[in-house]
């Protein structure tokens, strides 16, 4: 509740301030109780989910999205990155994160209340942060809003909500971007991707043990919490943090034992040093190549359109 | 004439420790037989399996695999045999690496230089043969203890080894999981593999071995037929093993000289004496 609670306000207050002033008292005032609700009903819960790092994962490994060459995905997810980062006005990045968010609930069959929790945690970063750009300091009161802060000022500009607002929109439409690619592509495959553009095999390797160690890892952190918890391990603060420091060091020194333990069973199979997996073929529609480049293209002249 | 297909000569290995984890072992394994080994926790059965594999380099003594001794420092030798001997580990978590149950599966072939489209096929066939068709594409993460387990011992499979060392295959499996995996070892030896598995169940080694190795403290205490072995009450406590539920029941039932080894077998005994000693009117 006090989650829902502080998203409401958040929102009010970041909603009231991209449009004070541009807008009329009341209308920025209905905009800032719109927003308020919104992220209320959809923000405020699940922002961790039981699943954790699986959730993601599954997603992906589910996604109908998954017939499209990785290669295309990675291209037209970096390539609208790049290009939401480097706008210069705010309708570009935001109809790009608006587009792939619709198509990543839409076409990769996320449920749209996960996505929106998903979004929740790097949404509240960066409505913070834009918050914070709005504000400069100043010698002199010099903006719409000015507060005193002993011999300088601390003034909102419409300079600084401008960069604020544009900011914003940057963050939002790269965070979109790199959702659709995380949420259409399991590692594995964009490991295999990387293969290709001769990554160095050590870093691959490294790569691949990590994705399969972390579910290994978060499942057994998972059933030792439980055990703290069934012995009364999580109840006041500083009984919660001591549990904590327990379960991981506990971790550490399972996962050392594990490791070894995995090393014998590598090399009983023939492990000598390099690892040779399996390579999936996928087909690369041409398609689903021209869908993403007519993407780019549109959000590149959006981008680059002169005269903004 | 079986041909023996392993032996282990005054085999000795130390993890650094005080004790060694195994001394002076020496071992003939026939091609075909169905070998149960007995031990407490920490008696060298993990460890023996490890030398037949040729993971582990035994400081003393050597491993003789199809006649040829191996020493394991050659890749060559580690090779012939790793592919030959294999070993399913005790937790499957363990053992699984890749991010696909055809990937894991495909990863010993790979290893040992076939092709992609040999290793694909291999992988394949071999989790047909565990009844996981249609699993290829899934993650091992999201599978069950017991799928999982299979997908492990398709791993191993796969690089058709012609002697299987199964490390307490049961200990992660429900009990429709170890009816299964009994039903499988008993397909792998009419394939005329030679299976070896280290075990704490000595009612199931009762029933399915045709030798039982006791094992303590890194050296072999016995090495005799199950039926034989269990009549040996010193050595039983020595090794803290106690007699299975069945040979105990034949025992009472003044069965001892030759002990039904199933409980079917036992059924048909007793129903068999009934009619023998039933008057007739």
């Amino acid at each position: 509740m006090v989650k829902r609670v502080l998203w409401g306000l958040l929102a009010f207050a970041l909603a009231l301030a991209f449009t004070w002033g541009s807008l009329p008292g009341t209308d920025a005032l209905i905009l800032g109780a719109a927003a308020a609700l919104l992220a209320f009903f959809f923000l405020g819960h699940g922002g961790h989910s039981h699943h954790g790092v699986a959730s993601f994962d599954q997603l992906a490994q589910r996604s109908p999205l998954g017939k499209v060459h990785p290669g295309i995905k990675i291209l037209f997810s970096l390539g609208s990155l790049f290009l939401c980062a480097g706008a210069k006005s705010l309708w570009p990045p935001l109809l790009a994160g608006l587009i792939l968010g619709g198509i990543t609930v839409w076409k990769g069959k996320v449920p749209l209340r996960r996505y929106l929790s998903f979004l929740a945690l790097p949404l509240s970063f960066i409505a913070l942060s834009a918050l914070v750009m709005i504000f400069h300091l100043s010698p002199a009161p010099a903006g719409l809003l000015d507060i005193p802060l002993g011999p300088v000022w601390l003034s909102a500009t419409a300079a600084g909500r401008q960069d604020a607002i544009l900011t914003f929109c940057r963050a939002m439409g790269g965070v979109s971007c790199l959702y659709f690619l995380s949420l259409s592509t399991p590692l594995p495959e964009i490991i295999h991707c990387l293969e290709k553009i001769h990554v160095p095999q050590v870093v691959l390797e490294l790569m691949f043990l990590i994705y399969r160690f972390l579910f290994l890892l978060w499942e057994e952190g998972q059933r030792r919490n439980q055990a703290a918890q069934a012995r009364m391990g999580q109840g006041r603060f500083g009984r919660r943090v001591q549990s904590f420091a327990l379960v991981a060091q506990g971790l550490l020194g399972g996962a050392i034992l594990r490791a070894e333990g995995s090393w014998q069973a590598m090399e009983s199979r023939g492990y000598d040093g390099a690892f040779c997996f399996l390579q999936e073929k996928k087909p690369v529609r041409l398609r689903h190549g021209l869908w993403a480049a007519l993407g780019l293209a549109a959000l590149g002249i959006g981008v680059f359109w002169p005269g903004r | 004439m079986e041909q023996i297909i392993l032996q282990l000569e005054d085999l000795c290995y130390s993890y650094g420790g005080d004790a060694p984890a195994l001394e002076g072992l020496s071992l003939k394994v026939k091609a075909g037989e169905r070998i149960a080994v007995l031990g407490g926790n920490g008696a060298g059965k993990s460890t023996l399996f490890l030398c037949c594999n040729g993971v582990l380099h035994p400081q003393k003594g050597r491993v003789v695999y199809e006649g040829q001794p191996m020493d394991c420092r050659k890749r060559r030798d580690r090779l012939a045999l790793g592919q030959g001997v294999g070993i399913v580990f005790q937790q499957p978590d363990e053992q699984i690496i890749a991010p696909t149950v055809l990937g894991d599966v495909a990863f010993g072939v790979l290893n040992l230089g076939f092709s992609q489209e040999e290793a694909r096929k291999r992988a394949k066939d071999a989790l047909c043969q565990l009844g996981l068709e249609g699993f290829e594409e899934r993650a091992p993460q999201y599978l069950s203890g017991g799928e999982k387990k299979r997908v492990t011992i398709a791993g191993v499979l796969a690089m058709e080894p012609k002697v299987l060392l199964l490390d307490e295959p049961a200990a992660a499996l429900d009990p429709q999981g170890a009816w299964e995996l009994e039903g499988l070892l008993e397909k792998l030896h009419q394939k005329g593999l030679t299976l070896m598995v280290a075990t704490h169940d000595v009612d199931f080694a009762y029933g399915w071995a045709d030798r039982c190795l006791v094992m303590e403290k890194g050296r072999l205490l016995a090495d005799l037929p199950p039926w034989e072995l269990f009549k040996k009450e010193e050595l039983l406590e020595k090794a803290h093993l106690r007699p299975p539920f069945l040979f105990r029941a034949a025992r009472a039932l003044g069965m001892e000289e030759h002990p039904p080894r199933t409980i079917e077998e036992l059924e048909q005994r007793i129903k068999g004496e009934k009619q023998w000693n039933r008057p007739h009117c």
